[in-house]
This record gives C-alpha cells, structure tokens and sequence, in this order.
C-alpha cells in the first residue's frame, strides 16, 4: 500500500491580499450555478470604495443575462467580456468549456489571468488557454447558494487554489487575492493542481454518492414493503435533518468521535452491521471508477454525451422526474 | 389484462426481439453490438432468462448462460407494466425492481437507446400475441 500522500498547503485570509483587485476588471463568464454568488460576493469584497474593481458578467445565454442584469451588472457576450478582462473566470458548465475556449482565449490580453473553477477541461487536455496568460484554479467545494450565504455570514467556504501557468510570474498572489474576494479563505483553501481537483471531485460524486443514494434508495424499499410508515422512514433518513446534523457533526468533532454521540445501541447496531458489508466488492468498484476518472475515459463519455446532444438526459430527468413514492411522501409532507 | 403463460411469455419475448431489430438503424445497431454484444434478460419470477445477441447486421435470441457478463433481471409484471405505460422503468429502477448487473456506465447511451423500442415491441409483441392466440408467435 503506498503511503498517504502529504497534506495539501492550506490556506487563510492572512495569506493573500485582495486589494490588489482593485482597479482590475473581473469577467464572470456564465452566468449560472456558481457566476452569481461569485460575481456577488467579488463585488461587495472589492467593487467599491475608491478604486473599485469592476465586475461585468459575460454570457451568451438570455435567461443568464437577464438574471445578470436584475442583480445589477453589466451583461456582455462571452467573448466581449473576455476581452475587457484583467481575470476571466470561466463559469461555463465542464463539457461546454472546450468548444467555447478557442473563441474567448482569442480575445484574452497578454498578461490577463484565466481562472477555472473546476480543472475537468485543463486535466483532459480539452483546452488550450494562450500561453501569454495566467491560468488559475479556484474551485469552490460547495454549491453556490451556500456560497452565497456562508459569505454573507462570515464563515466562507472550502474551495481549491492552484496556478497552472504563471505568465506574469504573480499567479499566486493573484488567485489568493480572488479566493480572499471570492469569500473562501474565512474557511480555508487547499492548493491542489486541476488533474487532482477534478479526480478528487469526480471520484467522490461518482464512488461515494451513488453508494449513499443507493443505500437510501433501498432502506426506503426495504423498509415500506415491510410495513413501515414511508413518511417516517424519509423522515429518519434525511427529511428531518437529523442526517445533515450527523454529517455536520462528523465535521465538528470528526467523524469516528461522532460515531459514539448517538447512545450505545446505535453504536453498536451501527458498528456490528458495519462489520457485514462486503467491502471488498465496494473497493473494487470504486478502484475502477477512479481508474475511468484518472484515464479520461469519463470525461471522454461526458463530451461524447455534450457532442450528440446530451441523448441521456431525457432518460436521466425522467428517472429523477417521476411521480415515484418517495417524492409523492415529500410533497405530501410538505402539505401537512 | 391477462398474463401470458410462462411459455408465451418467452415466445413473445423472442418476437419483441425480432421486433426490435426492424427498429434500430444500422448506425445504432452496430453501436449496441460494440457496447454491449450480448444482453441476457432474466425473469426469475416465470423461471425465464432470454439473451439478446447483437450484430451489426442483426439482433437475434441465443441461448441463455449462467455467468452472463451483462444481465437484467426484473419481474415479468415490471417489464409489462413499463410497456403499457403502468409505471416507467425509471421508476422501477429507482424502487429496486430492475437489477443490472455487468453494464459499463460509460456506455448507458446505447442502452437507453435500445429503451423504447424494447418496450414498444413488447408491446406489439404481447398484443399479436393476445390477438391470435393459438397462432405462433415468432
């Protein structure tokens, strides 16, 4: 077994500078998931004061756009917006990015800086940012409501940093400047190149949650088919938060210590039963999982599904869409 | 509506088969035959397993084996009940009652392309079936 690799360096608010932002333009390009709370959270940090810098949002897609502008910002096409660019934050969806980079590294200035919030298209090689620019990683880990309101609140968020390519040998100070804006570092942010940031994630939606959903799935089948009440085998599982208070005190207290918080007779029945799952098989399933993450042979799949079309989404919508029992009890809760 | 017996159930499933096949372009077949070239189909509720080989020139029935590399398991009603619209396969899927076993999830596409032509043929296979019942139906 090779050893655990090292910690990654973490890093705080007392390691970067944000107001070396000031004066800069900031392209937020996609207006989406993360652009929002992004281009919020970059605008209170430094979009004010004497030398603000100056927030414009990039985005080719109407709905985005007139979202953009609601919350007050100017709104360019992508490529405009790239050009006005001191930093380009490229917030398009992973398997939209290689088709978009040609047009938009063609209006990227020398010595302007091109950051990724995900390393998926910079780790596969599916895009060729210019070299006279900086190119950058900041990736927060959490999604961007909570972005949003863990910033207003004061207590940030996890994200990764990292510098792919140090054209204006001020990479680094750069993207701790951005993280610092962006909110992050009140929590911490681990420097991580894109080939791990994109595996780490990968590995961890595509091995672990399937697992978790899988297992909720069956519990809830297991247990209404025996009779029990549908409504409280969701409210044991997650509908009442109990589960997230769980997962929240795994990170509090760590994750074995939280085990023995829950009486005796959960820590028994839950160790016991731990000790029966066959393991080995979920091993092997996961190492083979990271091994189709690490080669590129997901992300060959994903930009197969982008290129004809995306021809598994209207199966994998109505999977999720269905009026199945689990959402009929939900909504029936929701009711009450 | 009235089940067909185990051993019209697995004559109807050799007719949605051949269905199938007139469904699928030469394209989409040869794709399925890359992806996954052999599919078995087990019903352990009829005692009924059925294995979907497929070429690029054609789809046919082989003979069933007992480690297959790709297998679907699922009731008889699940099957029926997705064809006539009762309940979708998603909704099967996500209540446990469709086992898959062996399929590369980096290759989904070419079986959710074979979907709704199975369902559709079964369908049309049930109902010639039901229409003519002392008729062969392969």
């Amino acid at each position: 077994m090779n050893p655990p690799a090292p910690h990654p360096r973490l890093f705080r608010d007392r390691d970067a500078d944000p107001s070396i932002l000031r004066g800069k333009t900031i392209a937020i390009l996609g207006y989406g998931l993360l652009g929002q709370p992004l281009g919020l959270n970059l605008r209170d940090a430094v979009g004010t004061g004497t030398t603000p810098a100056t927030v414009i949002v990039g985005s080719d897609d109407e709905p985005s756009s007139a979202r953009a502008r609601a919350d007050g910002f100017e709104v360019l096409p992508l490529v405009e917006a790239a050009a006005r660019a001191d930093l380009a934050l490229m917030l398009l969806p992973d398997e939209v990015q290689p088709e978009a980079m040609p047009a938009i590294g063609a209006r990227l200035r020398p010595g302007s800086a091109l950051v990724f919030a995900s390393g998926y298209a910079l780790a596969y090689g599916l895009v060729t940012p210019p070299p006279g620019v900086d190119v950058l990683l900041f990736a927060p880990r959490m999604g961007g409501e909570a972005i949003r309101q863990r910033t207003v609140d004061g207590r940030g968020y996890m994200a990764y940093l990292g510098v792919e390519h140090d054209a204006t040998g001020k990479a680094r100070e750069l993207v701790l400047a951005l993280a610092a804006a962006g909110g992050c570092l009140k929590f911490g942010a681990l420097e991580m190149t894109a080939k791990q940031e994109v595996v780490l994630d990968l590995f961890v939606e595509q091995a672990f949650g399937p697992w978790m959903g899988a297992a909720l799935l069956s519990a809830f089948h297991v247990g209404t088919e025996a009779g029990l009440p549908p409504l409280g085998l969701l409210m044991e599982l997650y509908l009442s938060g109990e589960m997230s208070e769980t997962f929240a005190q795994m990170a509090r207290d760590g994750f074995l210590p939280s085990t023995l918080s829950h009486g005796f007779a959960a820590s028994f029945g839950g160790m016991t039963r731990a000790l029966s799952i066959d393991r080995e098989q979920m091993g092997e399933q996961m190492r083979a999982i990271l091994g189709e993450i690490d080669s590129g042979a997901f992300a060959e799949a994903l930009q197969d599904e982008y290129k004809n079309g995306y021809p598994c989404r209207p199966f994998l919508d109505k999977v999720v869409g269905d009026d199945d029992i689990i959402s009929r009890t939900e909504r029936d809760f929701r009711a009450m | 509506m009235v089940s067909p017996a185990p051993t019209d159930f697995t004559a109807i499933l050799a007719r949605m088969i051949a269905l199938i096949d007139t469904k699928l372009s030469p394209v989409q077949r040869e794709k399925l035959a890359t992806a996954m070239p052999t599919i078995q189909w087990e019903f352990p509720d009829v005692d009924t397993k059925l294995c979907l080989a497929a070429s690029k020139d054609a789809l046919c029935v082989a003979a069933p084996v007992d480690q297959a590399p790709f297998v679907v398991r699922m009731a008889r009603s699940t099957l029926e009940d997705a064809a006539f619209g009762r309940r979708s396969l998603g909704a099967a899927f996500l209540a446990g009652r469709i086992h898959v076993r062996g399929m590369n999830p980096l290759r989904l596409r070419e079986f959710i392309m074979l979907v709704d032509p199975l369902l559709e043929s079964y369908r049309e296979a049930y109902l010639e079936s039901a229409s003519s019942p002392s008729a062969p139906v392969s």
